[in-house]
């Protein structure tokens, strides 16, 4: 057993030769990922989300800096890091057209070392656990998009790999296909924990469902870092919520629900009343110093003659976080397009 | 429920390794390679082709001999067919790391395999080298039949020939294939020009001795002259016109087995090189279009 990290960067830069001049497309970028976590680097096209990810997977050196996959330098032990790693990259057309699907994946079975038979069956349980089992025998070249995804999706896990990266592996995909992929990776997740996750996306949905951390990243560097909920919280450090109730609390109203422990603001939410003309209904937005302020004031409300007919939490989305961040939206530079 | 944990040990390529994915690439560069879907261009480009150019030089030679150079001819039969063979290994080594790059779009997956390109590269090339050899068998054959070429073989002599040739041709197209790869795909017609150039200086259709004086170093100097002319005396029984054919067969084989174990690790060296430049310059995925 080693106690190594799964990824671990520093100072990481990448400069590209250009004319009229260089362009740096990481600019010291420094990562820890610990084993078993799944980690998702969002940002828009051009972040330098895909850079990152071919230096760790030894397919481009650095210009500068460190990086380790599982302990093992990515500049001087490529063939150790190819042992424990893994990629699929998605958008492409990806394949040897003439060969069949099975024939494909049992083609690289072989190149990650599989003995033949053990081979066979791997790739045999792969065609299942993706659901290419119709397409087995077809040729690679006759298969949808999706389904070529789904085979490349297969070929990634053939060497049961300690470190994964999937870099935008939905794009392109349609709603179905992509939400396949997703339930794939989740299960790959809780087949046996200790597999860990390297996810580019620039899809915020695809980032939340399937990543214990993530990090924004814009122009090659590395904006924020966390939970999805510690990033939300950068934003918004209190918890909102939208109350309706059937009518005013007696006894100081929404003044007193405001002075309540644990209650920073509690005002009539923007769109007022919720129930039309002539109804008492009215909607509070409450912010609370954490959420376990809450139950004080349901049963302040209760106390004062009101019931409660709706409660929602109101919290912002990692675009939101990322607009914070940076100034601008995903689709400010390049067309954001919501998850398939 | 199982944890997946880091191996304490994890190795590198192994030779196993990298004999597994050899054999495995020499099938999928067949499957390339056979995968013609007509086979009369099949049959065109890798018989009549080699064939047809074979006796344009053979035409042109009794042109200006006028019939009259028996022996020149059987030099220049045994030369053109045996360069079918520098044609197929360097066209196939540089075929098969731009078709993975920039057609098949698999050059990035197989590089993040724990295998060597190495190995993959030799397999799916190894095709193109069995087509080449049918190549020079048909072109032998029509010397003999046709041509009146009178074959002697001396299989002591051929064998290790065709060995020690067959690996200083490899290498040198593995040399040109990592270099091909810093290329964009037009990279393609290069092995063809260095294969062209390479037919003059190696004595495949003219004697050492009519190339111009600052020629023989080099001509001396590479693998395949060497090659050319142990081919030729366990074919013929006999060397080629002229210096070099005035040599004993164990010292040409010794000047084969010499520049080919210098040219090996100098190829081995360029290739690896080669590969660490498109790793620094980003060339491995790089898909460049036409």
């Amino acid at each position: 057993m080693s106690e190594e990290l799964a990824i671990h960067a520093r100072g990481v830069t990448r400069v590209y030769k250009a004319k009229p001049s260089p362009v740096t497309a990481l600019g010291g970028v420094d990562l820890d990922v610990e084993p078993g976590e799944y980690f998702g680097l969002l940002g828009p096209n051009g972040a330098g989300k895909t850079t990152l990810i071919k230096i760790l997977t030894t397919l481009l050196l650095p210009t500068s800096g460190t990086a380790r996959i599982a302990g093992f330098d990515v500049v001087n032990e490529t063939a150790k890091i190819r042992r424990v790693i893994n990629m699929v990259a998605g958008g492409e057309q990806s394949g040897y057209g003439l060969l069949t699907l099975r024939e494909q994946l049992w083609m690289f079975s072989q190149f990650y070392g599989l003995p033949a038979r053990e081979g066979w069956r791997r790739v045999d349980e792969l065609i299942e656990i993706t659901g290419l089992q119709e397409q087995r025998d077809q040729k690679v070249r006759t298969l949808s998009t999706g389904q070529r995804q789904k085979l490349n999706f297969a070929r990634g896990l053939l060497n049961d790999p300690w470190v994964l990266f999937l870099d935008e592996p939905t794009l392109g995909l349609d709603v179905a296909a992509a939400r396949d992929l997703r339930e794939h990776t989740l299960a790959w997740k809780a087949a046996a924990p200790g597999r860990t996750l390297l996810l580019t996306t620039h899809y915020m949905v695809e980032a939340e469902q399937l990543c214990d951390r993530i990090a924004i990243v814009d122009r090659g560097k590395i904006l924020a870092l966390g939970t999805p909920e510690e990033l939300r919280r950068r934003v918004q450090a209190e918890s909102i919520f939208r109350i309706e109730l059937d009518r005013l609390p007696a006894n100081g109203g929404i003044a007193a629900i405001g002075a309540l422990p644990g209650v920073l603001s509690a005002v009539p939410a923007d769109d007022g009343v919720a129930d039309g003309a002539g109804s008492d209904r009215v909607a509070l937005k409450v912010a609370l110093a954490d959420d376990s302020a809450l139950t004080s004031v349901v049963t302040a409300v209760a106390e004062r003659g009101s019931s409660l007919v709706g409660l929602a939490k109101s919290e912002p989305s990692l675009e939101d976080v990322f607009v914070e961040l940076v100034g601008r939206g995903f689709g400010d530079e390049d067309e954001a397009d919501p998850a398939p | 429920m199982a944890v997946i944990e880091r191996p304490a040990t994890v190795e590198g390529l192994t030779i196993p390794d990298a004999w597994r994915s050899f054999r495995t690439a020499v099938g999928l560069g067949w499957a390339i390679e056979s995968n013609w879907s007509d086979p009369f261009l099949f049959a065109v480009y890798t018989i009549a082709k080699p064939l047809a150019a074979a006796m344009i030089l053979v035409v042109m030679f009794n042109v200006i001999t006028q019939g009259q150079g028996g022996e020149f001819l059987q030099f220049l039969i045994v030369g053109s067919a045996l360069w079918n063979v520098v044609f197929g290994v360097m066209g196939g080594l540089v075929q098969s790391i731009l078709e993975d790059r920039e057609r098949y779009r698999m050059m990035k997956y197989l590089v993040v395999t724990p295998t060597s390109l190495f190995p993959i590269l030799l397999g799916r090339s190894l095709a193109r080298v069995a087509v080449s050899f049918v190549a020079v068998i048909l072109t032998l054959a029509v010397g003999v039949v046709l041509l009146g070429v009178e074959l002697r073989p001396n299989i002591l002599l051929l064998v290790p020939a065709t060995i020690l040739g067959l690996t200083a041709v490899m290498a040198l197209g593995v040399f040109i294939a990592g270099w091909c790869l810093q290329l964009r795909q037009e990279a393609w017609s290069y092995p063809e020009a260095i294969a062209g150039a390479l037919y003059l200086v190696s004595g495949a259709i003219f004697p050492i001795d009519v190339l111009p004086t600052f020629l023989h170093p080099i001509a001396y100097a590479i693998p395949t002259t060497w090659w050319l002319e142990a081919s030729r005396r366990g074919l013929l029984g006999h060397g080629s016109p002229g210096t070099i054919g005035t040599l004993p067969d164990l010292v040409v084989l010794a000047l084969l087995v010499v520049t080919t174990a210098v040219v090996v690790p100098l190829a081995l060296a360029g290739f690896a090189w080669f590969m660490r430049r498109a790793r620094e310059a980003g060339l491995l995925d790089m898909t460049t279009g036409s």
